[in-house]
């Protein structure tokens, strides 16, 4: 029997959801499950009893989390399904006290990060799911794989003085790039999951974490880094830089 | 049932040995055997064990299972005879928990103040718990053997001991189950300072039932943190009893010495032909009446005469492997080309050889023969001749056949030897250098360095110990002494005591002798200092300092004084010897600023005495190695070595390599190289700063655990009454400062729970996030003063993450979280603190209901 499947968007630019439609796969997907609900390319009918619900986006009105706890009592698995839906994301800086990501009113099953999610992760784990296995995330960080990454001197100094590179200094080329710390360019990489094929990297822009973070969680990790950088002055607005794709805890 | 309870009776365990030795047994031979009168306690044991033994017309034998039940019990008490320690360390971290509680009710301490029988209770019925047991007076020498049967009986692999602080009786608790529990599985609930001194009823009409919830809670937290506990890599290392010395100067023979009349075998490498040296050059040590050489031959005839040292000169170390307990070290003996069993010492081969070469032992200043004795008082007193000095050679071959006892054997070829020991040391000293050009250095023209004075002062020397010009040979009248010309930047404070030691020898050959002693201050970089110093009249300072020769007589123009000199001496400088580079490859060690080795960073096993670590006195070059020798003998005297790190541990499949590890290590003990991260276990003091701040988990201790330590946080949220406070301690002394309090008997709120870590550093953003997650309503972190940190500077790393974690909250929560520097006696200040604290929250929480 083929796996049912909901896809349903909260707030959102759905921008995951039109990823998976791109993705090369997205035709063998629509062949080997059954699609319940997914008012994105059908008509909505009601959410009835499903293996696995992909949400995207997050929570910002009362009746969203009317709904989400519907899904979560027909669906078997709930995935959080992009940035927004697994920390957060740029919508939960807004002022509404709800806009949270979906971890805090229901339980989720797995994540998949990323925004979008890079191609290739979000293939591999929407076939895993129609398998019926496991989403399997890269434990590291961004470093690991890191096309630019230079092996750490002991007492070296971060100095940070932007968050950008100058437009004059992007370069595709891959051999004068070196590590964005050591220019003073911030870079999220170190507290950033591996497994977005550092596209951001390659194009010459430092990592900004929309992968999220990888064991702790991001305020922590972010408190911890920041406590071995120097931050220029002008760069103080910690929500704003550092918690654009990942609602910092505690804030209210 | 299970089968650690079917075990647990003593008599059951008997019938199964019996049964294993004999094969079958009749009941009435088992009855005997038991020495039981009365067929009814046989019958029930036997019912007990019947899934282990079967009957078989009257007779009973094992089942196999019996006999895999057995396996396991003989495995035991090979253990416990101390057989086979090998299996048992595997045994002892085996993956099973099975955790007792032992409560120790010291002396009515704690059942006056919570109800102990309900406190066993609530311990008994935990599931993860297997035995409780109450003890009246733990710490006692006669409930020793009653607690380790207790344990043995109930196949125990992890206690926890609800007592006193681990500060008081931790060690002792170790030693008691030394053969039986490993020491990571001891885990201690402070359930008398942290509870029951401080929330005492009578007192301050705190509520018993919150002290008890709060031992409870205490206890469960300690039996989780034990069941977390995973095996820590035990490694066991036989002792080899030996130790190796480099370097045979006055350090490393006063070491051997000391070491061999312990019993140690003790092998003297030099890499010089000769013992003892530099000092046996020298005329005389500072502060000491005998001259330096005839101490050292007294001391070098002492260290002939003992069986325990074997001496290897002219050779060098090539290489050392190994560990602690256990080191091999592959040395290169260089040939003599004399055989020194056959040689007497006559130095005929010395008459007869023609060819003369400058001795590098009296600084070039005389000349030897190919085959030569370095120097008077050297030691093997045998010629040798140089290896490439037999280049040179004309090969005559005069002195082999000069040789009444056919010693010289001019085709000895290189020897490698192999030694086994369990310590080395290094003591092969420093080198003099000094910007000797700088001063027109010329020996010709009475102008030299401060050895070569020694030699002139010495009675085997140059002279003969009589105050000569060396260029022609008349007597001095007028001596001058530069000091620190040596090219180190740090201030030799020895010189001074040297410059006085000089102006003392001169005066005794030539009462009516001039000395001046001179300070260039243009190239001092501490001048306030040295000025300040010294009050001898005869140190003169001058801002510039110029040497000039006219004809025979040199002139000293200190500042345009002149000062006519029949002898200038220039006073080197000590300079890390160059050796130590080379040692680097094979040994582990850094070098300090000045290029000398650092004693902090040594590994373990190896030592460093005399003057490797900058310039020493000769007292406090004996009273070092003197300690040393404690250490050593201290190590040797036992039979094999556990080593067991309990420091980081780095799990590669999570590392990224950021790198920010490294940053924050305050010991540089984090290495990354070629791809791949390592720990240099020898730095790590396990203060586990770098676990705090690794975004992937990947760094963790082996013992202070992040699980464990947000597990406590866990079971301590499940505390009824609010507000609720967690206290993160550091162990040396916010922790410390907590048990002050409870020795003190100052009351404060039974709401704060302490969370014990290794150092501020360790705590982790994470922890104080949870802890509100979890419904605590304030959180308090008590560590060291600022610069008495014990991990350097852990306190400030906590104070910085805690800052930037107040910029990104909600104000609500700005004034939860306190930090504090106390030191291990302020138990006032930390009870003060506490009550404060709680009544702020204990406000706060009213206005916002």
């Amino acid at each position: 029997m083929k796996p049912r499947f909901i896809l349903i968007s909260l707030t959102s630019c759905t921008g995951c959801i039109s990823t998976l439609m791109s993705l090369d796969i997205f035709p063998q997907f629509l062949e080997r499950t059954r699609i319940i609900y997914f008012p994105f390319i059908s008509d909505a009918k009601d959410i009835k009893e499903c293996e696995i619900a992909l949400v995207e986006g997050c929570v910002s009105e009362e009746t969203q989390i009317i709904l989400l706890r519907k899904v979560r009592r027909h669906a078997k698995k709930v995935f959080a399904l992009g940035t927004c839906a697994c920390f957060g994301g740029i919508l939960s800086l807004s002022n509404s006290k709800i806009a949270e990501p979906l971890s805090n009113y229901i339980e989720v099953d797995g994540i998949i990060p990323g925004c979008p999610p890079p191609s290739k992760l979000f293939g591999n784990s929407v076939i895993r799911l129609v398998e019926n296995k496991d989403i399997t995330l890269s434990e590291k960080n961004m470093c690991a794989n890191c096309p630019i990454w230079e092996k750490m001197e002991i007492n070296f100094q971060i100095n940070i003085t932007k968050i950008n590179p100058n437009p004059e200094e992007i370069s595709l080329n891959e051999e004068n790039s070196e590590c964005f710390l050591k220019k003073g360019i911030l870079c999220l990489g170190p507290i950033t999951r591996d497994g977005c094929e550092h596209k951001c990297i390659k194009m010459g822009l430092p990592c900004e974490g929309c992968m999220g973070p990888v064991s702790k969680d991001f305020t922590s990790n972010v408190i911890n880094f920041l406590s071995l950088i120097e931050l220029s002055q002008e760069l103080k607005d910690y929500t704003g830089i550092f918690y654009r794709f990942s609602k910092p805890k505690m804030k209210r | 049932m299970d089968i650690y309870s079917i075990l647990s009776h003593p008599f059951r365990r008997k019938i199964l040995l019996l049964l294993e030795r004999e094969g079958y047994l009749h009941y009435t031979d088992l009855m005997e055997k038991l020495g039981l009168e009365t067929t009814g306690q046989l019958n029930f044991h036997l019912k007990k064990i019947d899934s282990l033994i079967r009957k078989d017309k009257k007779s009973y034998f094992l089942t196999e299972e019996g006999k895999r039940v057995l396996k396991i019990l003989n495995l035991n008490k090979r253990i416990l005879s101390g057989e086979d320690i090998d299996e048992y360390l595997d045994y002892k971290g085996s993956e099973i928990s099975r955790i007792g509680v032992i409560i120790c009710n010291c002396n009515t301490e704690i059942s006056s103040v919570i109800d102990i029988t309900a406190l066993g209770n609530y311990m008994n019925k935990l599931r993860k718990v297997v035995s409780v047991k109450i003890f009246e007076n733990l710490c006692q020498q006669k409930n020793f053997e009653k607690i380790c049967n207790w344990v043995k009986d109930n196949f125990l692999n992890k206690i926890v001991i609800a007592a006193c602080s681990p500060k008081t009786h931790q060690l002792l608790f170790e030693r008691i189950f030394e053969d039986i529990i490993d020491r990571t599985n001891i885990e201690i609930a402070n359930i008398r300072e942290q509870c029951c001194w401080v929330h005492q009823f009578k007192m301050n009409q705190i509520d018993p039932s919150l002290s008890l919830e709060k031992t409870k809670l205490l206890i469960e937290a300690a039996v989780e943190r034990v069941n977390l506990q995973k095996k820590v890599k035990v490694k066991r290392v036989e002792v080899e009893k030996s130790c190796a010395i480099l370097g045979g100067g006055i350090a490393g023979i006063t070491l051997a010495l000391n070491l061999a009349r312990a019993g140690i075998k003790v092998y003297l490498i030099d890499k010089s032909p000769t013992l003892g040296g530099k000092v046996a050059r020298w005329h005389r040590i500072h502060n000491m009446g005998d001259c330096s050489i005839c101490f050292i031959s007294e001391l070098i005839s002492e260290l002939a005469n003992e069986k325990n040292i074997s001496f290897f000169t002219n050779t060098e170390v090539e290489n050392v492997s190994g560990e602690v307990g256990n080191f091999t070290i592959n040395m290169v003996k260089k040939p003599r080309y004399v055989d020194m069993k056959k040689c007497t010492g006559c130095k005929q081969c010395i008459e007869v050889c023609s060819i003369e070469k400058p001795n590098q032992y009296e600084f070039g200043l005389i000349n030897r023969k190919i085959i030569y004795i370095p120097f008077m008082h050297s030691y093997p007193y045998i010629p040798l001749i140089d290896e490439e000095d037999l280049k040179n050679c004309l090969n005559c071959r005069i002195c082999e056949r000069a040789c009444v006892n056919k010693a010289i054997d001019l085709t000895q070829k290189e020897e490698r030897i192999e030694i086994k020991v369990g310590t080395k040391v290094i003591a092969i000293g420093s080198d003099f250098s000094g910007d000797l050009e700088d001063y027109h250095y010329n020996p010709k023209k009475n102008i030299i360095t401060s050895p070569e004075f020694e030699r002139i002062l010495s009675s085997d020397g140059l002279t003969e110990g009589k105050l000569l010009r060396l260029s022609d040979k008349i007597p001095i009248n007028t001596i001058s002494i530069i000091q620190e010309v040596g090219p180190s930047k740090y201030l030799a404070d020895y010189s001074e005591n040297l410059a006085e030691k000089y102006i003392e020898d001169i005066k005794i050959r030539n009462l009516d002798c001039e000395v001046n002693v001179f300070y260039d201050l243009s190239r001092l970089k501490d001048k306030d200092e040295i000025l300040l110093r010294s009050t001898n009249p005869r140190f003169i300072y001058a801002n510039k300092i110029t040497i000039e020769s006219n004809k025979d007589q040199n002139y000293i123009i200190a500042d345009n004084i002149e000062f006519p000199s029949d002898l200038i001496v220039l006073s080197l400088k000590y300079v890390p010897n160059k050796d130590l580079k080379n040692l680097r490859k094979f040994m582990d060690f850094t070098l300090d600023d000045n290029g000398f080795m650092s004693e902090e960073t040594l590994a373990s096993g190896i030592y460093g005495v005399g003057t490797i670590f900058g310039p020493l006195d000769y007292n406090s070059t004996i009273s070092t190695t003197n300690n040393i020798a404690l250490k050593i003998i201290a190590l040797l005297s036992k039979n094999y070595l556990i080593a067991e790190f309990t420091g980081i541990e780095i799990d590669e499949n999570r590392c990224g390599l950021c790198g920010l590890c490294l940053k924050i290590c305050p010991y540089n003990a984090i290495i990354i190289e070629s791809d791949k991260v390592s720990i240099d276990k020898f730095k790590c003091k396990g203060c586990g700063t770098c676990a705090s701040v690794c975004p992937t988990n990947a760094i963790d201790l082996n013992i202070d655990t992040s699980e464990k330590i947000l597990a406590t946080i866990e079971i301590f949220s499940k505390f009824r009454t609010h507000p609720k406070i967690i206290a993160f301690c550091c162990a040396s002394c916010g922790y410390a400062a907590a048990d002050n309090a409870g020795l003190k008997k100052i009351s404060y709120n039974p709401n704060i729970f302490i969370v014990r870590v290794p150092c501020t550093g360790r705590i982790d953003t994470s922890f104080i996030i949870k802890s509100f997650e979890l419904g605590f309503d304030g959180v308090m972190i008590i560590g060291c003063r600022q610069d008495a940190c014990r991990y350097i500077d852990g306190i400030k790393k906590v104070e910085n993450k805690i800052r930037l974690l107040k910029n990104i909250i909600s104000p609500k929560y700005k004034d939860r979280i306190i930090l504090e520097h106390l030191n291990a006696v302020e138990g006032n200040k930390f009870a003060e603190i506490s009550n404060k604290f709680y009544n702020q929250l204990l406000e706060e929480i009213k206005f916002e209901a």
